[in-house]
């Protein structure tokens, strides 16, 4: 109990932090803002300021507890007290005379006389802290490191509403605020907003009818067909891949293709479908290759899940490559599964939170014991031999290959050897053969040439006649070799390659790693030891043996129950994804310059409950949440809840939320019925192949059209599918947990013009068409199709007076109707309802 | 009926806030262009709080921080203190570049910029800048947003938000070739201020700005009017799907979109053109194949035309002055990119006389150390307490230095600008009072400067 006193004070300190900046700017701080900072800004701060070296008398007026506590001499500024206060009889010229070189005039003194006597008004305290090192002493505790609680599920006043512990705490604090929480969805909005959140595309209209027409609740029926069907992991994997800044290519300045990343992308889908525990599926990621494996396709399944360590963007361009992997590997590590900016601490302590560079070090000396294959240098091997070095093989014994290809290789090195001379001899015997050997080479040796050319050869020197016959050797030799080495070539060319994975291995030897000073390689500080965050306490310790990486041990640190980040981190970011915003909205940063929790019981709640009760089944957690009255309200507005909460931090509402570019580009090709609900072979990148963006690349491939689900687009970093880019899609350089929402003319410009658009709406006009003869049938069909839902008798009014008018202006008859029809789709794909789920 | 009282009140107080609400966004009112355009846009220009001196502004980011030693702030100790050691292994380091007093100001430029020597009369150096934090992305988005730690609007955004603009058919905010990192869309997003006052993109800092083609600018299918007919309809379902939550602003800025989008495709390639400049032109902004002042040149010849054609806030972005190490090569590098282009930029404006009434703003997120961890003494690091930024055009004085750092150039000692200050100054000359200039979001009145901001009115012509 105790505890959790604690844990709640600690909560509520980090809220007040966060609201700090809420407060109003009064008429005192304006005052000081006017009228005090300014003369202390210009006349003081240059001896008495936190940036001084050596502030004199050891006064810093440049922070409020700076003057009040004042200097050697006592505190400046005693609020209401002008006699204790000494800055006045300072700038009074009593005793001290400040500043020095001329008195204040009269005017700014009766400032400061009154700004004093009216109690120092003082906000500076919001001010950042300015770019010295921070005292974490001082600092009070991160709420995101302590224990998860398991707090009491609140007790509520309307019981009929909560239908479980999550409503619950949602509707105890909507109840404490004087607010209602909205009414529940309509039918119709609450299957389109679970089918998108659940496996990112829209019901059809079987879905659709069988779902609003049942008398009986289906609503757990439908979860349970979406939780359990393929396009879940689509949709969840590629929340995951935004997370782990997934792509195809180097990005950076050299923008090398990587061929193998999608091994892992298909992994993260296949994980989410198959409800791998997450502790597992954070496991496997960190250090797959190190678990023991049951059978040859999980020990595959275990080492393409690594490639989370080597799918990051690489500079490929010079600087410190190697140190910047390991940088690459301990933020994305830190920053997925803790939602900690660890990577600051990489040339100095951080500057909010508790981690040490020491802690950065610990943590990268793990990741510095490993090999990262990735693919290399700029210049991609074709040899299997070279391949070996920079990409790692699935098969488990490549042995037989390279002795089947050193064998080859050998072959056909032994033929060029009897070639290259050969090619030699014929070369100089070339130059003595006379003007018109051609004819006479066939009869020297055959007798078959024509009796003319005999006659010929027996003109010629003796010299010349030898110099033809041993021409005529050398050539059928090397004509022999050449065949044997075709056919060996053809047998190289036929050996199968192994297949090829990003993903890491450890190292024969392992090593602590010195504090680079300040990032910079090669100026050792102190070694620390391998280890984790110090500022994350757990019951079990987990010692790094020597000539260990470590990386087992950090994963068996992260997915302890008990670790603080992980379990909050993963259950906040599943409800963003289904309520549009975390409980802490800076899904990413859980450090102090993060958000703090809009409900820290619910989080820990529901984070405790992942561990203990769902076993870090995701999907048990998803299930939970989108089976709560609180997911299934409406998100209709009114006067109450908007005038209080406008920004929806309480949930009174369901919030409304736009589609991300996938989800956006998959609905326009369900509607169409283009979209191939197969998962394809590969990526796109094989088929270009190895190389370099804008050097040396084909980008034919990339150009046909791709009728897959958008997770399966190419994502070239430097490079990326025009739809996706023009939608938000994250930097994939970079982990990223939230995607920004921009509404920007290009958009528009897209949704009207692009081909991609206007082939989908011509598509969709077909199967409209097709469904019936009557205009009202078919406007219906269409609204079900693109909207999941019956058009009002407006629309279907407006619709049919819309067509009547465009056929008029459209003088070719025999596309017309097509015309007008794939005109009325288009413009249901462009409207704003198509992108927003209700 | 309640719904409809609080829809209304909304509604009103938008209005007499003085930034009209979205003009197709009342059902059934507007159903056609002609009806549509006689209601206010939120885009539509606004009378100032008092008179500007700027009616428009241009940003010349300098990505990275460039070195206020190797520019605009000389450093006579600090060359001579060359090598000297300073905190831990660092050591100083000596500024690379000769120094001169230029044009009548005799303001001091080093040669490292010998352009816009040669416009220093029109700058107004500030040489006391200082900010919050010494990091790349915070920095930057607090440089574009005045904040790091929370989504806020962006400067662009709140100008478009209190000025409006003046072209309806172009963007009232451009941002060319900016970063996808650094804080991305962020620098020119809207945040909470509704999504149309957010900036349009062009290119990228990937993307060379004349390999910028505005995709989808054309329909292949329909014409003009066929097309028109169609945005009426796609306008009308917006407007249907606005009333079932009015106060989202967000389907406004569809609607709003849409209709920019739609005058765009007509506009936005007539000023993207470069090929009616004349040569003379061209080559005063360093514009040529193959010159490494040909990307900025063109960025900044953009700006000019965009600025002439009503745009009322564009961003040119230059790739990154970040050397930690390769100082020399690097900044010699960067300004061979930069100097020539924004020297035109402010030599055209002038000649076209825009440049009264043009505020540019030049400079980076930070600027960096008088010291070094290179051995070889070429390299400096990031300092956000003391740096260089210029002012030029509308309401500043001409030919001034205003503020110093300390003898070597660690710190802002005299004529302190916190970057706080400096945005409240930009809104000052563009007619806005920074204090004034409010949204109320989530039950606050939020400003560009948050709780703080002190217009410098040295600078103040």
């Amino acid at each position: 109990m105790l505890n959790l006193q604690k844990h709640l004070r600690t909560l509520s300190f980090a809220i007040a932090v966060a609201g700090l900046t809420l407060v109003n700017a009064d008429d005192d701080v304006e005052f000081f803002e006017n009228n005090i900072r300014p003369v202390l800004v210009d006349y003081c701060y240059k001896c008495h300021s936190s940036d001084s070296d050596e502030p004199a008398g050891g006064l810093q007026l440049d922070t409020k507890i700076g003057i009040r506590t004042g200097g050697e001499t006592g505190p400046a500024v005693v609020p209401m007290d002008l006699q204790e206060s000494l800055l006045l009889s300072a700038i009074e010229y009593r005793d001290l005379e400040m500043p020095p070189d001329e008195k204040l005039d009269d005017e700014i003194i009766a400032d400061f006389r009154q700004w004093i006597k009216k109690g120092a008004s003082d906000p500076r305290d919001d001010d950042m802290p300015h770019d010295t090192e921070s005292d974490p002493v001082a600092a009070p505790p991160l709420w995101s490191v302590q224990p998860v609680q398991n707090p009491q599920v609140p007790v509520v006043e309307n019981h009929s509403w909560p239908v479980s512990g999550l409503d619950q705490f949602i509707l105890a604090r909507l109840e404490s605020s004087g607010l209602t929480p909205a009414v529940p969805a309509t039918k119709e909005i609450l299957l389109r907003r679970l089918s998108f959140d659940l496996i990112g595309l829209p019901p059809s209209v079987d879905e659709f009818q069988s779902f609003t027409s049942s008398a009986d609740d289906t609503y757990p029926a439908q979860v349970e067909r979406l939780l359990d069907s393929p396009q879940f992991g689509e949709r969840w994997g590629r929340h995951w891949l935004d997370v782990v800044r997934y792509g195809e290519s180097t990005g950076s300045s050299r923008d090398v293709l990587m061929l193998y990343s999608w091994r892992y992308r298909d992994y993260v889908i296949d994980a989410y479908n198959s409800d791998m525990p997450y502790d597992q599926f954070v496991q496997q990621q960190i250090a797959g290759d190190l678990l023991s494996s049951a059978d040859d396709e999980s020990r595959r399944r275990n080492l393409i899940a690594t490639g989370l360590l080597a799918i990051g963007s690489k500079s490929l361009n010079g600087g410190n490559l190697e140190l910047d992997i390991v940088d690459d590997q301990v933020d994305v590590i830190s920053k997925a599964f803790m939602g900690f900016t660890v990577a600051c601490a990489r040339c100095h302590d951080h500057k909010f939170d508790p981690i040490p560079t020491a802690d950065y070090y610990a943590m990268a000396g793990i990741f510095r014991n490993v090999d990262t294959f990735y693919g290399g240098s700029t210049r991609r091997p074709t040899t299997l031999k070279d391949q070996l070095k920079v990409y790692l093989p699935l098969t488990e014994d490549v042995t037989e290959l390279t002795s089947q290809v050193d064998q080859l290789n050998k072959q056909s090195a032994a033929i060029q050897k009897k070639i290259t001379p050969l090619d030699k001899r014929s070369k100089s015997l070339k130059k003595q053969l006379p003007d018109n050997w051609k004819p006479l080479l066939a009869s020297i040796d055959t007798d078959e040439g024509a009796k003319s050319n005999v006659e010929a050869v027996e003109t010629l020197s003796a010299k010349a006649q030898k110099a033809l016959r041993q021409y005529g050797d050398v050539q059928k030799q090397l004509s022999v070799l050449k065949k044997e080495l075709s056919v060996v070539q053809a047998q190289q060319a036929d050996v199968p390659r192994p297949e090829f994975a990003f993903a890491v291995q450890d190292r024969k030897k392992s090593q602590d790693w010195p504090i680079q000073v300040r990032g910079e390689k090669g100026k050792n500080g102190d070694t620390p030891p391998r280890g984790f965050l110090s500022c994350v306490e757990l019951s079990d310790e987990f010692p790094i043996p020597v000539e260990q990486s470590g990386r087992m041990q950090l994963a068996q640190w992260m997915t302890h129950p008990n670790h603080p980040l992980t379990s909050r981190v993963v259950v906040n970011r599943v409800w963003q994804h289904l309520f549009g915003r975390g409980l802490v909205e800076s899904v990413n940063n859980f450090g102090r310059s993060g958000s703090a929790p809009t409900h820290p019981l619910l989080l820990d709640w529901m984070a405790h409950r992942f561990v203990h009760q769902h076993k870090w089944s995701v999907k048990s957690l998803i299930r939970e949440i989108v089976l709560s009255r609180t997911y299934q309200m409406s998100s209709a507005n009114n006067e109450e809840g908007w005038g209080q909460d406008p920004s929806n931090q309480l949930l009174w509402r369901a919030n409304r939320r736009r589609l991300e570019a996938e989800a956006l580009r998959d609905a326009m090709l369900a509607a169409s019925g283009q979209l191939k609900s197969e998962r394809p072979a590969g990526s796109l990148v094989q088929q270009v192949g190895e190389g370099e963006v804008g050097r040396n690349i084909d980008a034919q491939p990339l150009g046909q059209p791709f009728p897959h689900r958008s997770v399966y687009l190419p994502i070239i970093r430097g490079m990326l599918p025009e739809m996706l880019k023009i939608f938000d899609f994250p930097e994939p350089s970079n982990p990223s947990g939230q995607r920004t929402v921009t509404n920007v003319p290009t958009q528009s410009l897209f949704l009207m013009n692009s081909e991609f658009v206007q082939q989908q709406a011509g598509a969709i006009a077909a199967r409209v068409m097709e469904s019936s003869s009557d205009n009202g049938d078919r406007i219906r069909f269409a609204w079900l199709m693109c909207l999941g839902r019956e058009p009002a008798s407006g629309e279907i009014e407006e619709t049919t007076q819309f067509l009547d008018r465009l056929s008029i202006s459209i003088s070719d008859d025999s596309t017309r109707n097509v015309q007008v029809w794939q005109t009325v789709c288009q413009s249901l794909l462009a409207s704003a309802e198509f992108r927003f789920i209700d | 009926m309640n719904k409809q009282h609080f829809l209304t009140s909304r509604r009103s107080a938008l209005k007499s806030a003085g930034c009209g609400f979205g003009y197709l966004a009342f059902a059934g009112l507007a159903q056609s262009e002609a009806a549509a355009s006689k209601a206010v846009s939120p885009l539509a220009p606004k009378p100032p709080h008092f008179p500007a001196r700027a009616k428009r502004l241009i940003f010349l980011h300098m990505r990275g921080g460039p070195s206020a030693m190797e520019t605009f702030e000389p450093k006579p100790e600090l060359d001579r203190r060359s090598g000297e050691k300073t905190r831990g292994n660092r050591w100083l380091t000596p500024s690379h570049w000769a120094w001169k007093r230029r044009g009548e100001s005799g303001l001091w430029v080093s040669d490292l910029f010998l352009h816009q020597a040669e416009v220093a009369d029109e700058l107004c150096v500030l040489s006391g800048m200082h900010t919050d934090i010494s990091n790349h992305t915070p920095a930057m988005l607090q440089l574009h947003t005045g904040s790091f730690q929370f989504t806020r609007p962006s400067l662009g955004s709140w100008v478009l938000y209190g000025l409006g603009t003046e072209n309806s058919d172009l963007p009232g905010f451009v941002s060319l070739c900016p970063p996808a990192i650094n804080g991305g869309a962020n620098n020119y997003g809207s945040a909470f201020l509704p999504a149309v006052y957010q900036g349009v993109s062009v290119a990228d800092i990937k993307t060379p700005i004349k390999d910028a083609r505005i995709r989808n600018l054309e329909n292949t299918r329909l014409n003009s009017d066929e097309q028109r007919q169609q945005l009426d309809l796609v306008q009308s379902m917006n407007r249907r799907f606005a009333e079932r939550d009015p106060e989202d602003t967000r389907v406004d800025g569809v609607i709003e979109s849409y209709e920019r989008a739609f005058r765009m495709q007509s506009a936005m390639p007539k000023v993207m053109d470069l090929s009616k400049e004349s040569r003379s032109t061209l080559d005063m902004y360093g514009i040529g194949d193959g010159r490494p002042s040909d990307n900025f040149g063109r960025q900044c010849l953009l700006a000019r035309r965009m600025i002439e054609s009503g745009v009322r806030h564009v961003e040119c972005c230059d790739e990154f002055w970040d050397q930690h190490r390769a100082l020399k090569k690097g900044h010699e590098d960067r300004a061979a990119a930069v100097d020539q282009g924004t020297a035109a930029l402010i030599r055209d404006l002038r000649q076209r006389g825009l440049l009264d009434e043009t505020l540019v703003v030049w400079g980076g997120e930070f600027g960096r150390t008088p010291d070094t961890s290179k051995k070889d003494l070429d390299g400096r690091d990031h300092n956000a307490n003391g740096y260089t930024m210029w002012l030029a055009g509308g309401g500043v004085k001409r030919g001034l230095q205003h503020g110093a750092t300390d003898e070597l150039g660690f710190k802002a000692v005299d004529g302190r600008v916190h970057l706080h200050d400096l945005h409240a100054t930009i809104l000052h000359l563009m007619g806005l009072d920074h204090l004034g200039l409010t949204y109320r979001y989530a039950g606050r009145d939020f400003r560009l400067t948050d709780v703080h901001g002190r217009v410098v009115d040295e600078v103040l012509a």
